[in-house]
């Protein structure tokens, strides 16, 4: 048995070429999340009336299913979902015609939104809420001192989970492929089918996935001493 | 100029002030002691808003509120012309000393950036932290955050300092430093109500001391008279008992 390098030689170009896929399914929802997250986490801690009710059922929904099933339910569950709201129950829209990359963005925005929303309410919980009344008493506006004074002291306790989340969700967009997105992961695993040539094929796309996350995770330790430095908190 | 009219504020049933009137004039020192859970806390919370009074008016100067329903635009002019020293401090802990006195200049008074510096360092100077200007909250001690926190007051010139026990969050070596800081703040003509526990500061630092309990004020007085030779009964009994020398030694 050996290791058929010539293999990886022919697709690594094709596999590359789907990197930005692999990266737009990544970045565009953990940015979005961090926005719908944080407001999600105001309706928490504010307890909004029947908002805050329906967004814990939101949240248990997609912190106790497998992104995977979820994926397949909005895969097929969509066409069927519009068909039934805009088209009278007729057979319109199908799964084909709607493609699996909508489906895919909507499962992962939504399921990174509710995650965000979790790590954003416990670093909103972290900050010492006294700060606010001191920025009443010089005349700020409650909205200023929140921006001012309150967020960047919680992004500061945030960015560890968060930037955990994002090195999870890169390396989670490798279930897109059951549902036909073309990520890396899929291009690898189509052109390895002609050959069986699994192990290569696998073997290369996870060195793609450990070259990216160490990346990633020296460019995130990286912003998270720098945002401490601007806090005074020493780094060794 | 603070003028407090029949202040009312109830928290569920228990009521915290019964009908509060007090004046503190232009330049005048005004100590508040009391028992604890007297609402004497309350009462400063309310004068600036931190909490919605049920009834009663406040006027600070020119602007005057009625605390039933005050409008948001006259909370932020009342808290223009008022500044506060927390117990806890409350430094921003992002900031640094210096910027934690220019904020208020430049984003509520908006100040060009210089002109806040050279005010924020001035105060700083006054209280004895100009050296401190670049650390941040988190590297310096309690009695110098205090400090910061009385220069980050001051910058705003206030009409009138609200200080709330400013030193009883602090052990007695960092408490006399800050309480040297606020005399000095006071010898410079600054109008203050001061809330606190430390009866022989309030003796030699105050113009006039309120005595209050159970929400309601007892007597109020110069000092000679309050501490040394209170008129009510009430003010006697607490008196004689945390004068030290009056104090039983059983053994």
């Amino acid at each position: 048995m050996t290791f058929n390098i010539q293999f990886v030689r022919n697709t690594l170009p094709g596999v590359l070429a789907a990197l930005p896929i692999t990266l737009y399914l990544t970045f565009v929802p953990v940015l979005a999340g961090a926005v719908i997250g944080f407001f999600l986490a105001l309706i928490r801690i504010r307890r909004i009336p029947v908002l805050s009710q329906l967004l814990s059922v939101y949240l248990s929904f997609f912190r106790s299913i497998p992104n995977l099933v979820i994926l397949f339910v909005a895969y097929y569950g969509l066409p069927k979902l519009i068909n039934v709201l805009f088209y009278g129950g007729v057979r319109t829209v199908t799964s084909k015609s709607i493609g699996s990359l909508a489906p895919c963005m909507l499962v992962l925005i939504l399921h990174s939104s509710a995650f965000i929303c979790e790590i954003v309410r416990g670093a909103l919980a972290s900050v010492d809420m006294r700060q606010l009344e001191a920025a009443h008493a010089i005349g700020m506006s409650k909205a200023s001192a929140y921006l001012r004074i309150i967020i960047p002291q919680a992004i500061i306790v945030a960015l560890p989970n968060y930037f955990n989340f994002v090195l999870g969700a890169f390396m989670g967009t490798s279930v897109v492929f059951l549902i036909g997105v073309q990520d890396i992961m899929s291009v690898a695993k189509i052109a390895a089918e002609d050959g069986y040539t699994f192990v290569e094929a696998y073997v290369m796309v996870g060195a793609i996935y450990v070259i990216f996350s160490t990346a990633f995770s020296l460019l995130f330790g990286w912003i998270e001493r720098m945002a401490k430095r601007r806090m005074g908190i020493i780094v060794s | 100029m603070l003028n407090v009219e029949h202040l009312k504020k109830t928290f569920g049933e228990l009521e915290i002030l019964k009908d509060i009137s007090m004046h503190v004039s232009d330049g005048e020192i005004v100590t508040i002691i009391g028992p604890s859970g007297t609402g004497k806390t309350t009462l400063l919370r309310c004068i600036n808003f931190l909490e919605r009074a049920d009834g009663g008016t406040v006027t600070i100067d020119d602007v005057t509120v009625d605390c039933k329903s005050p409008a948001s635009k006259d909370i932020l002019r009342i808290c223009r012309r008022s500044g506060m020293v927390f117990q806890t401090f409350n430094l921003f802990r992002n900031k640094t000393v210096l910027e934690n006195v220019t904020e208020g200049l430049t984003v509520v008074k908006r100040l060009p950036k210089h002109e806040a510096v050279c005010i924020a360092r001035e105060k700083l100077e006054t209280v004895g932290m100009l050296d401190h200007a670049d650390h941040y909250p988190s590297q310096i001690s309690g009695g110098q955050q205090q400090r910061v926190a009385i220069a980050r007051a001051i910058a705003m010139e206030p009409s009138i300092l609200l200080l709330d026990e400013p030193t009883s969050a602090l052990d007695p070596e960092l408490s006399k430093e800050v309480l040297t800081t606020i005399k000095k703040v006071a010898e410079q003509g600054a109008t203050m109500l001061i809330v606190t526990h430390e009866i022989a500061f309030a003796q030699s630092i105050s113009d006039r001391i309120i005595f209050m309990e159970n929400g309601l004020i007892v007597e109020e007085g110069p000092p000679e008279q309050v501490i040394s030779n209170p008129k009510e009964q009430r003010t006697r009994q607490f008196m004689r008992r945390i004068r030290p020398e009056d104090y039983e030694y059983i053994i």
